[in-house]
């Protein structure tokens, strides 16, 4: 298992009690009174079976407070995340904090600053990146580049998927999409995982059927879902955050009530990002104070239901590049998401809106992860760091601590230093040829690329997925979801890329 | 007065009651049979005279507990700092947090990122910058750009205070070097500011001559005093930040006895900054998770106390670029010092250790300043905030809340938003030229400078201010701390007026 980071100190808390309470009752008077459209027959069913007020027609459900506590309190506090490598595996939940790759549609040219559609080479590089990176505990190889050179939609994710788990042993993460999850599932019970898969809530308050659909499916092969619930506040939310917190935490608890009578017991973690638009402009904004508010406020009220939290303050920036801007607005809201108590943090490598990714730039963010990760893990106050012995021996000037064997013996442990960033003296670093943290960056990607070699699949696990693609690929190809056109690209770029 | 950012609910703490109470025991037992080395006799006679054991020969003074706790429940627990223009006075401590312009002793040209002395020009154009910026609550002139082009060290701090009290009517930082205080006072009351000045000490527990001489003339004139504590940890200090905390705890004491021994009741406020050094390079490293800690368990230390804080932890990056890396190590440790009560944060455009600043780097913060100071004001939460009524009006999708009049009342009250960042959806941002927030901060820097007018000092006071000048050089010239060499290149300096 891995260990990721345990915060060993109390959660920052934005909320006073009776401010949780506010939001709690608020969110549960929501519920019963205006309720959730589910446009699902099965889902309309079971929640009419378990009490809830159903209108049929309407797709409309009401749910009675005391059902919708009883089914909180049913879910886990934690869940097992199974990798490919059971060193690897997850516990998500409790005082622990995992990192987990980041996502953004496009490859980032870093000439340029313009993005474009990612090559097969391209996902396996930043996959075997994402596998050497310490602080990426959670790989997600299906969420970034989904825009894939000659791939067709549809099977962009199943694609990024394979990639993800043939070059990282790390567990993963899914999604769904048009019925991908039968394909999801299979995959996973051929190579021995579970995944974390994501599951789509749309604002305000409906969830469609196809997730509903895939959302049965994961819980009946024992996976954990992942319910999302994003708002832009103003539009899908209303524009104060403690509205739109209350709104968020209604349609959790939908989630909780759905999840619970399908299964009792079943896990779930929730998935969430609230954030402002710019007014002026109509854009979504990402990485401000605003959104990681509304995280930290979601994190603090997850954290009363013992519901594990993923969070994504600071999983993107609005800056093109990667500078200054991007750095701040990227490392601060991860920062209060992990004081505030959240579980998984989606982080490294994504940025510009969800729209970009570039390896280099997880390797950069990892060590903002390892930042964040050494200050949670907190200080040790014993009668030998605390050295008051030594501090009376060594007393005023001249005396130092250089030479002592209490500094040879504790400084590791006391010192944390990032892996790529330009910690040289002045005149070292003009001599060195002033080399920044993104040419380190640079640097360390070719060595990783060079050196790290993921655990291939085995050849039976190989042949399985193969047969799976192959499966999903004619699934699509029957079904209509790939034109012709597309068919024949899609056959090229295999040609090509082996 | 300037409002500052006031934090909404509880800071976070790292340490338990139980490690606070080993370290407060511990630095008490370390002042009581170790003590300080102070080298200022008539001081060491008031210490005796107050209880403490006092050996005048070795110039150690031991402290009897007693003594010290008294003290510490004398110290105030918060101050006004006056400024030129009565509208800018803060009120330091309590909840709220001021930002300090940084430091950097070099110019940096953004071009090749190298380093050199500044000239007049560009320490005016740096105040007015610190003097426009609405997240600049105090300005620091003393110490930005201390190598000057053609003027001696000693007079470069006084040149530096008297151009940022020209060109900013905010409060004014100074410090203590070679009786420089004494022109400071001078310059200070001539405007009828306040300033807060800065006085070394040197660790492990030792004061000299001059930082207690100047300590005394700035408290007769009733300006507080910040002792500054700086403990690189595994040479000035044990490896370990539980160690090197209780030894800054014990000389935090020493200061607060000989404040309140000097005069009863004299506020003053401490500045830290604990951190590793490089044991690799052995060099000095600054923005590491260890420096954030230790800033987080002395504010807490010294919050128990009710003595004010002055944070520096994030003042500078490793980096000698404004870049990736400058971001976060400078914004993390920021964000952990304020949210856990640090009062006045020492900030806006210093890095490379302590070597550059840049006015344009100064911006950038500005908006980090703004972010964190954004998320200290927290959350409102209210019947008309929770807006419960209004989730159940708009219901579930096609429901939405873009033209509600919530959203058209409350949208400015709730977003924030940098000022020079890029915000621009992608096709925007390409066909406007691609600028990045460094782009960005240029364009801003030169719009403060084309528009922004600082408070005038009036015709008296520029030529008390220029007396003053004149009084410090002559003093200095007669005391031979300026060669005859430095004397011509200064005189030439000022009369071409670079």
């Amino acid at each position: 298992m891995i260990k990721g980071f345990t915060r060993s100190f109390k959660p920052l808390e934005l909320l006073t009690e009776e401010e949780v309470e506010s939001i709690h009752r608020g969110a549960l008077y929501v519920l019963a009174r205006t309720g959730m459209r589910v446009e699902h027959e099965r889902a309309l069913q079971l929640c009419a079976d378990g009490g809830c007020q159903v209108d049929f027609e309407e797709r409309r459900v009401r749910y009675p407070p005391a059902l919708v506590e009883e089914c909180l309190r049913q879910c886990p506090s934690s869940y097992v995340l199974k990798a490919r490598n059971p060193d690897l595996d997850l516990m998500v939940g409790g005082d622990t904090m995992y990192f987990m790759q980041g996502m953004g549609m496009r490859y980032l040219d870093l000439d340029t600053r313009e993005t474009r559609p990612a090559t097969a080479a391209e996902h396996r590089q930043a996959m075997i990146v994402a596998d050497a990176l310490e602080n990426i505990h959670l790989a997600d190889g299906v969420f970034f580049y989904m825009e894939r050179e000659g791939i067709p939609p549809i099977m962009v994710m199943l694609e990024n998927l394979i990639s993800g788990l043939r070059y990282s042993t790390k567990a993963q993460q899914f999604g769904y999409q048009k019925d991908c999850s039968i394909f999801a599932i299979k995959i996973a019970e051929a190579l021995g995982i579970n995944l974390d898969a994501e599951l789509d809530t749309v604002s305000p308050l409906t969830i469609f059927g196809d997730t509903l659909e895939a959302a049965f499916r994961y819980v009946e092969a024992g996976i954990p879902i992942q319910p999302t619930v994003s708002i832009t506040m103003g539009s899908e939310g209303p524009v104060t955050k403690a509205g739109s917190i209350a709104l968020s935490m209604a349609m959790v608890m939908a989630w909780a009530v759905i999840t619970q009578l399908a299964k009792p017991g079943a896990p779930m973690s929730v998935q969430h990002g609230t954030g402002p638009m710019d007014m002026r402009s109509g854009g979504v904004i990402f990485g401000t104070a605003d959104g990681a508010l509304g995280s930290a406020m979601m994190n603090q009220m997850l954290r009363r239901y013992q519901i594990p939290s993923c969070a994504s303050a600071g999983f993107s920036s609005n800056a093109k590049g990667i500078d200054y801007q991007v750095a701040y607005e990227k490392s601060l809201g991860a920062l209060i998401d992990a004081l505030s108590g959240n579980h998984l943090q989606i982080f490294q490598g994504g940025s510009r809106g969800e729209l970009s990714y570039h390896p280099v730039l997880s390797i950069l963010d990892d060590d903002v992860a390892g930042w964040i990760g050494r200050f949670l893990e907190g200080v040790t106050t014993t009668d030998e760091t605390l050295a008051i012995d030594l501090i009376n021996q060594v007393g005023h000037i001249p005396g130092h601590y250089l030479g002592t064997a209490h500094t040879r013996e504790w400084w590791r442990e006391e010192q944390w230093l990032p892996q790529s960033a330009d910690l040289e003296a002045y005149p070292v670093w003009v001599r060195s040829g002033k080399k920044d943290a993104l040419t380190l960056a640079q640097e360390r990607m070719e060595e990783i690329l060079a050196t790290h070699k993921p655990t291939p699949l085995t050849l039976e696990q190989e042949q399985a997925v193969k047969d799976i693609l192959q499966e999903a690929r004619q699934f699509y190809r029957d079904r209509g979801t790939i034109s012709d056109r597309e068919w024949s690209a899609y056959m090229a770029a295999f040609v090509a890329d082996s | 007065m300037i409002s500052g950012f006031t934090r909404k609910y509880p800071p976070l703490e790292i340490l338990t009651p139980e490690e606070m109470e080993s370290i407060h025991r511990g630095a008490l037992y370390i002042l009581q049979t170790t003590g300080m080395r102070i080298e200022h006799d008539s001081l060491l006679k008031q210490l005796s005279e107050r209880g403490c054991q006092v050996d005048l020969d070795e110039k150690r003074v031991r402290f009897p507990p007693g003594l010290v706790e008294e003290c510490l429940r004398q110290c105030p627990s918060g101050f006004v700092l006056k400024a030129r223009n009565r509208e800018k006075d803060l009120m330091v401590g309590g909840d709220t947090v001021y930002f300090m312009q940084g430091m950097g002793m070099r110019h940096v040209d953004l071009d090749t990122w190298e380093t050199r002395p500044a000239n007049a020009a560009e320490h005016r154009e740096a105040m007015t910058v610190a003097d426009a910026l609405e997240n600049t609550h105090l300005a620091e002139g003393w110490e930005i750009y201390t190598e000057r082009q053609g003027m001696p060290p000693i007079m470069a701090v006084l040149e530096n205070l008297a151009s940022a009290i020209r060109y900013s009517s905010k409060t004014q930082v100074a410090g203590n070097i070679q009786d420089s205080e004494v022109f400071a006072i001078k310059m200070a009351k001539a405007v009828g500011t306040d300033l807060l000045p800065e006085i070394d000490m040197a660790s492990p527990l030792t004061i000299y001559t001059g930082a207690i001489e100047a300590a005394r003339r700035y408290i007769e004139a009733d300006i507080p005093i910040t002792p500054a504590l700086s403990i690189t940890m595994g040479s000035e200090g044990p490896a370990t930040m539980a160690g090197s905390v209780v030894l800054a705890v014990a000389m935090t004491m020493a200061w607060v006895v000989i404040t309140q021994v000097i005069k009863p009741g004299a506020p003053m406020a401490l500045h830290h900054g604990i951190g590793p050094m490089d044991m690799r390079r052995g060099n000095t490293i600054l923005g590491t998770p260890i420096e954030g800690l230790t800033s987080v368990m002395m504010n807490q230390m010294l919050r128990r106390y009710g003595v004010p804080i002055w944070t520096t932890a994030g003042f500078a990056s490793n980096s000698k670029k404004i870049d990736y890396q400058a971001a976060y190590e400078k914004a993390l440790p920021s964000l952990v010092s304020l949210l856990s009560g640090g009062h006045v944060h020492l900030f806006q455009g210093g890095s490379a250790i302590e070597l550059l600043y840049h006015p344009v780097l100064s911006i950038l913060d500005d908006d980090v300043a703004g972010w964190i100071g954004r998320f200290l004001e927290g959350i409102t939460v209210t019947d008309e905030t929770l807006a419960i009524d209004l989730i159940n009006q708009v219901g579930p999708i096609p429901g939405h809340y873009l033209s509600t009049a919530h959203t058209r009342e409350w949208w400015r009250e709730e977003q924030w938003l940098p000022q020079a960042a890029d915000l621009e959806a992608y096709p925007v941002w390409v066909r406007s030229g691609k600028k990045d927030a460094l782009a960005l901060a240029q364009e801003r820097m030169e719009e403060i400078l084309s528009t922004h007018k600082p408070d005038p000092l009036t015709p008296e006071q520029e030529q008390s201010i220029e007396d003053v000048l004149r009084e410090a050089r002559q003093f200095y010239r007669d005391r031979g701390t300026i060669s005859d060499a430095e004397w011509s290149t200064y005189m030439q300096t000022l009369e071409m007026g670079t």
